[in-house]
């Protein structure tokens, strides 16, 4: 798998990581604004970690299909993290979520 | 397969590398499970915002279970990711979908509900 593949495959991946991470992002931060008042800044604590890793997903994302190409920009193939970020990031919104609706 | 280790290693330690298109399908399944967890968020804060005919406290239990249910099928998609790469790399069967019952099931039974009480 050595000659370089810009294929289609590539495009809608690193598209699909861009556009989850940020409506993660944008999902963190309406929360935020929503949820300060029965949770105050604990809520926009943890919604600001969750946005920072939507924000990681997302530059990082970048990158990563650039290795799968075959025009090996990187030299850590993919792992399990960038996943794993973006379901933490979604639980916590979740649970924030779930708290202030308990208040 | 020397190089750096990859994690979780539970996944990568063993096996091959599939074809990387069937890697990204993996991963692009996962992402579309996250949009679907938050969009079952959303429509928990619309609950939240509206007012319906129902008890607030009903309105509140509703949209609770969709919180909650996003918040599952997050944690649930992650490991539905893990456990097909690491079924690929060992070219076995994939996972079996239980998870898609309940997840149908729940929203079927969500929709019933707010059907029943906004008509």
């Amino acid at each position: 798998m050595g000659r370089a593949d810009t294929g289609r495959a590539n495009e809608r991946t690193a598209l699909a990581w861009q556009r989850t991470a940020l409506s993660l992002m944008a999902g963190a931060a309406i929360l935020a604004r929503l949820t300060f008042d029965r949770l105050g800044l604990v809520a926009v604590a943890l919604l600001g970690v969750a946005l920072l890793l939507a924000l990681w997903v997302l530059l990082e994302s970048r990158g990563r299909y650039d290795h799968d190409a075959g025009t090996r920009t990187r030299d850590r193939p993919r792992s399990g993290r960038a996943p794993a970020a973006l379901a933490v990031a979604t639980v916590v919104v979740g649970l924030t979520e779930a708290a202030a609706l308990l208040r | 397969m020397p190089g750096p280790r990859r994690w979780p290693g539970w996944v990568y330690a063993a096996g091959e590398e599939p074809d990387y298109r069937f890697s990204f399908a993996n991963e692009r399944t996962f992402l579309a499970w996250v949009r679907t967890s938050l969009a079952l968020m959303a429509a928990g804060v619309a609950l939240d915002a509206v007012t319906l005919s129902i008890s607030e406290r009903a309105q509140h239990a509703l949209a609770f279970v969709l919180v909650v249910l996003g918040v599952l099928s997050a944690a649930v998609a992650w490991f539905r990711w893990a456990r097909a790469e690491r079924a690929m790399r060992r070219k076995e069967p994939l996972p079996a979908f239980g998870w898609g019952a309940v997840f149908a099931l729940a929203v079927v039974l969500a929709g019933l509900v707010l059907v029943a009480v906004a008509f």
